[in-house]
């Protein structure tokens, strides 16, 4: 039998359809590394071992009976720390004031996996409050920094951290992340594995910690485009507790795109991006050049990243507003995360509703230049994985650009990121296809491609290979 | 009063106004953190402001009345 660990959920799908290895014995190697590996990467809060044992069991007994509950049945996951779980597993959302608070329900994506037959392995560490505070280095966790498996000196980004290293580590074959602004797409450019951002109100967010109610997506980091769909239709659909969610049901075809693809690449969109991250993508560009056509496309003038960030610092101001009124963010890991969310006090309602009546000009102006094409390419990230102690660039911060995830982000838009070459460092960068609402299939048969033409996807840090 | 002038004013209002606030709770070296994450702000707020906006430019707001069933 082929070692279980850096396979795809599908390849594993049919291990466990063949009987070549029981969702028990899957589970306990993932179990296993999560232990063994999972603190040399601060990557995990809790291994669910338990839990994961019991409902690899339940699906051992399904598959001999012949219920096969479809492609995630006994595949094992990690969770971003910001989904209840039940059962008393602590949900932290990366911050020391929550470290041992429980809820009594699942979220329902939680809940979703669980009936596909996926099997809960680990809550996942992330940047605390999902990163929204003001944060400036890594270590803004009571888990500690994300490491990047790639390279233990540098950060595995975040704020979904913990999914990010974990799968790029192979200590799970997939992970939950969520998105406000760049939380999944970042650390799938940093560790070099596929992450798919959902279109807004795609995937349901009750019971996921809120950051910001308008921009918050769940999403899922795996090693292919192809698994991301197959997480993408599990987790997909409408649900009454949140109301954000759409009717409008999501089904999976995988394949290759229906005819030859059209994408777009926004003019100067690799200004100001790092040399590694500029060669890559004009390399894979040249790749997709192969089987699409790809014509430079200009956008109209706005203050793109202002608008997210003021929508972003309106409503975390909210969210967060009993933490920030009793001093409690004191008490959080980041030192600027202790005073910067009172400055986001100061942002006037008439200035979040200007922001919001912006993003209604900025979705349609969007839709109007994506009409013509299949996706936009861009770099995942405008900068790969910086040193452990080192103050990274983010556009919520202002110091850092970041235009196709300020305009991805405020218009609700889904993308994916695939890993797409390694800077002299060695470590991963990313490209994007940032695609039409409710086009997930596009953006992942337009990556899938991708992912046939190239073999980045499927290198593994030499350490977690043992 | 030039824009720069304006915003500066402006800075230091809000600066006032959160150290009112919140100022007891904070060390000098977060108050110095705190003055340059107003100074983001309001340079966030002033760049969103700037763009011309129609009467019907209406926010995206997502709102769906409640009705539960008895």
């Amino acid at each position: 039998m082929a070692r279980p660990v850096f396979l795809s959920i599908r390849a594993l799908g049919e291990l466990l359809r063949n009987r070549q290895v029981s969702p028990v014995e899957l589970a306990k190697t993932f179990l296993d590394r999560l232990e063994a590996m999972g603190p040399t990467y601060n990557a995990v809060v809790t291994v669910t071992r338990d839990l994961a044992l019991e409902q690899a069991r339940v699906a051992e007994t399904d598959m001999l009976a012949g219920r096969y509950k479809g492609p995630l049945h006994g595949i094992p996951y990690g969770a971003k720390d910001l989904l209840a779980t039940a059962g008393g597993i602590p949900t932290t959302w990366g911050a020391a004031p929550f470290r041992d608070r429980q809820f009594d329900t699942d979220a329902t994506v939680v809940r979703r996996l669980r009936e596909a037959g996926a099997v809960l392995a680990a809550k996942l560490a992330m940047v605390e409050l999902a990163g929204g505070m003001g944060y400036r280095k890594p270590d803004a966790s009571f888990t500690g920094p994300g490491i990047n498996p790639w390279d233990p000196t540098r950060w595995s980004g975040g704020s979904s951290s913990g999914s990010g290293s974990a799968v790029c580590a192979g200590l799970v074959p997939f992970a939950i992340g969520s998105e406000t602004w760049g939380s999944i797409l970042g650390p799938a450019n940093h560790c070099g594995v596929t992450g798919l951002r959902p279109t807004f109100g795609r995937v349901s967010r009750h019971g996921a910690m809120v950051l910001s109610w308008s921009l918050d997506k769940l999403g899922p980091l795996c090693l292919t485009a192809d698994d991301c769909g197959l997480v993408l239709e599990a987790i997909a659909g409408p649900d009454a507790a949140d109301p954000s969610t759409t009717d409008r049901r999501f089904r999976y075809r995988p394949g290759p795109p229906p005819r030859r693809l059209r994408l777009g690449v926004i003019a100067g969109v690799v200004d100001g991006t790092e040399a590694a991250t500029r060669t890559n993508f004009e390399a894979a560009m040249q790749k997709m050049a192969e089987v699409a056509t790809i014509e430079e496309v200009k956008i109209p003038v706005f203050p793109y990243e202002e608008i997210t960030r003021t929508i972003l610092f309106g409503e975390m101001g909210s969210a967060f507003e009993d933490l920030i009124e009793t001093g409690q963010i004191a008490e959080l890991t980041a030192p600027e995360d202790r005073y910067t969310p009172y400055s986001r006090v100061a942002v006037l309602a008439k200035d979040y509703i200007r922001a919001l009546r912006l993003r209604g000009v900025v979705a349609t102006e969007m839709d109007h230049v994506m009409r013509g094409i299949d996706a936009l390419l861009g770099p995942s990230r405008p900068f790969p994985s910086t040193k452990l102690d080192e103050e990274f660039p983010s556009a919520i911060r202002g110091v850092g650009k970041d235009l196709m995830g300020a305009i991805g982000n405020v218009a609700g838009l889904p993308a994916i990121s695939v890993p797409d070459g390694f800077t002299e460092h060695g470590v991963p960068t990313g490209m994007q296809f940032l695609g039409r609402p409710y086009e997930e299939n596009v953006i992942i048969a337009a990556a899938s491609t991708y992912q046939t033409l190239t073999d980045w996807h499927l290198r593994h840090p030499p350490g977690t290979l043992s | 009063m030039s824009q720069e002038q304006g915003l500066r004013v402006e800075c230091e209002a809000a600066f006032d106004l959160l150290m009112h606030r919140y100022g007891d709770r904070l060390t000098p070296e977060m108050v110095d953190g705190l003055r340059g994450s107003v100074e983001a702000v309001v340079k966030t707020v002033a760049a969103v402001r700037s763009v011309k906006l129609e009467n019907g430019d209406a926010p995206l707001l997502g709102f769906t009345p409640v009705r539960k069933e008895r």
